[in-house]
């Protein structure tokens, strides 16, 4: 039996200056996230997609980062059928733009030796952070983030940034169902840090 | 007799839904039907309250009344730090106490960082925030 639906782990986005933040029950779209972002004047995009995987010894999640190789870790142990998440919506979206924000303003100082108006404004361009609610198959996306920069530092940086505030902060619960187990006794998982 | 009581619309999410089995529920501050909060000492609020819910047993019955208690008519509403003993008081032996003393609490959509700070006064969405885990 799924986890029972919150009415308020609704679809939601917002949009601010600094990006996009979305909640929602589609499939995430990747390549439309990426481009969401960009911009003539990115030198760089970072992405991380964050993706349901099959198997548990700690966490069942598979992250993959553009321009590396995407590392599979195979884990003896039990097999994860699929992962729930809800949210509480209207807070969670709330909190995802403030961390945009705070992405944004922390990366306001540039290093780099650039022209006057580079240097006071932020050295990141556009993000989105898009999270996906309801059952999410084993191999699908569950998260996604985009950042576009002048530079790929900055770029990195907020990227992670954004990710670890987004664990910590956001509205949002997991709940991971295993093969040969109950799902009444599927446990809602706790990010690390709490 | 007095009007509705004041009521709070409580939310669950996570493990707090799957132990109560609910996902929102109406809480009246006071707690008890007709509410208690009237009567000055606990013992007319106990038997008041065993009078008026006869199946519940005498631990839970003692968590309402002192819940009853804690709603202050002068100050004009019940202690955010009170409400964990009403809610648990509704769902006993689901382990909800031991989710609630791990969760936050969210008022009208804001963290709260201190309970002892706010007073519900009738109105307020109060969500319970469980240890997160989205990403």
């Amino acid at each position: 039996m799924a986890s029972s639906k919150p009415s308020a782990s609704v679809a939601a986005r917002l949009d601010i200056p600094e990006g996009t933040c979305a909640l929602t029950y589609e499939p995430l779209d990747v390549q439309s996230i990426i481009q969401s972002v960009t911009d003539d004047g990115a030198g760089a995009t970072a992405v991380f997609i964050g993706t349901t995987r099959n198997s548990f010894r700690g966490e069942a999640f598979e992250e993959h980062i553009i321009i590396a190789q995407p590392t599979t870790m195979l884990h003896a142990g039990k097999v994860v059928t699929r992962l729930d998440y809800q949210a509480y919506s209207k807070m969670a979206i709330k909190t995802m733009a403030d961390i945009l924000r705070d992405a944004h303003s922390r990366y306001s100082r540039s290093d780099h030796q650039t022209a006057q108006s580079d240097a006071q404004a932020s050295s990141l361009i556009r993000s989105a952070v898009h999270h996906r609610l309801g059952t999410v198959p084993v191999g699908e996306p569950s998260i996604v983030i985009a950042v576009s920069s002048p530079h790929r530092k900055e770029a990195f940086m907020a990227c992670e940034l954004i990710l670890e505030e987004v664990k910590m902060k956001a509205q949002i619960w997991k709940r991971e169902f295993y093969e040969n187990e109950r799902e009444e006794e599927a446990e809602w998982k706790v990010n690390a840090g709490h | 007799m007095s009007g509705d009581p004041p009521t709070v619309t409580v939310l669950y999410f996570a493990a707090a839904s799957t132990a109560t089995g609910l996902t929102t529920e109406a809480v009246a501050l006071d707690n008890t039907s007709g509410g208690t909060s009237h009567l000055r000492s606990r013992q007319p609020r106990l038997a008041h309250v065993l009078h008026s819910e006869p199946s519940i047993d005498a631990s839970t019955a003692l968590l309402m009344a002192r819940a009853g208690a804690d709603y202050d008519r002068t100050s004009g509403g019940l202690p955010l730090s009170a409400l964990a003993d009403v809610l648990v008081a509704r769902h006993p032996g689901t382990g909800l106490r031991e989710i609630l003393a791990q969760s936050q609490w969210a008022v009208d959509e804001e963290m709260v960082d201190d309970p002892a700070n706010v007073v519900l006064k009738g109105g307020e969405e109060v969500a319970v925030i469980c240890p997160v885990s989205g990403g």
